[in-house]
């Protein structure tokens, strides 16, 4: 018989031990109830400060006259800079990011409201599909 | 509190079931479908081409202070691997540029 872990012993030791205890089938059903327990739990953190952070928005957010003043207006820009560089894959990533930012200025330029999004998009992902070589 | 405009509170109703079933449907779907290799490909650039859209437009109607400040963010992002650092360097450069320029 496996001896159960010390008490005292890290979350992932227990969740190992416990695994080596369970069967295959089991033990991707307790993998899946700890996934789904982890997305309600990140879920419900990120929503409470969404909704905290809209609250404070309407609140006092009208304080501030011209937000353009402190550079608010280029925070939103920052952020998609930022999270570029993290899906920035190397170089393999160039040719459907140039065709994406080729259309989406294109569309921007002829279609109203945000379709450029979609088409941008759109058009990187449908390039990758075509170029793919296996 | 201001009243709740009942038109307001469906729309967010609407669009909160809209929001689930896009993200429900999408794994539900992939659960049940046999990706190809090149789909895959295609879907995994997704989120960066989305992104790639949004950013371009809106950074050529930055002109000069932003585009030199959006250089800094990705410089510092780089190399740092830290938003807070890269968006508080993006701030400070583009109001002392726009102040500057």
């Amino acid at each position: 018989m496996v001896r159960g872990p010390h008490p005292a012993t890290g979350v992932r030791e227990r969740v190992l031990h416990r695994r080596r205890e369970l069967g295959a089938h089991d033990r991707r059903t307790a993998l899946r109830e700890r996934r789904g327990a982890f997305l309600l739990g990140s879920g419900l953190a990120i929503w409470l400060f969404w909704v905290l952070a809209t609250l404070v928005g309407v609140t006092v957010g009208g304080v501030v006259e011209r937000p353009a003043r402190f550079g608010l207006d280029f925070v939103l820009t920052a952020v998609f800079l930022v999270l570029a560089t993290e899906l920035w894959e190397g170089r393999s990533s160039l040719p459907a990011w140039t065709v994406a930012a080729v259309t989406a200025v294109a569309a921007a330029h002829w279609l109203p409201g945000y379709w450029y999004v979609l088409c941008g998009g759109l058009a990187g992902s449908l390039l990758q599909a075509w170029w793919y070589d296996g | 509190m201001a009243d709740l405009d009942p038109t307001v509170v469906a729309v967010i109703a609407a669009m909160s079931v809209a929001t689930y079933a896009t993200k429900a449907g999408g794994l539900w779907l992939l659960a049940r479908i046999e990706l190809s290799e090149r789909t895959e490909a295609a879907l995994d650039v997704l989120p960066g081409a989305v992104v790639i859209s949004l950013l371009v437009p809106a950074l050529s109607d930055l002109g000069a202070p932003g585009l030199i400040s959006a250089a800094a963010v990705l410089v510092v992002a780089r190399r740092t691997d830290g938003v807070l650092p890269a968006l508080g360097l993006g701030m400070v450069a583009v109001v002392s540029l726009r102040h500057l320029l």
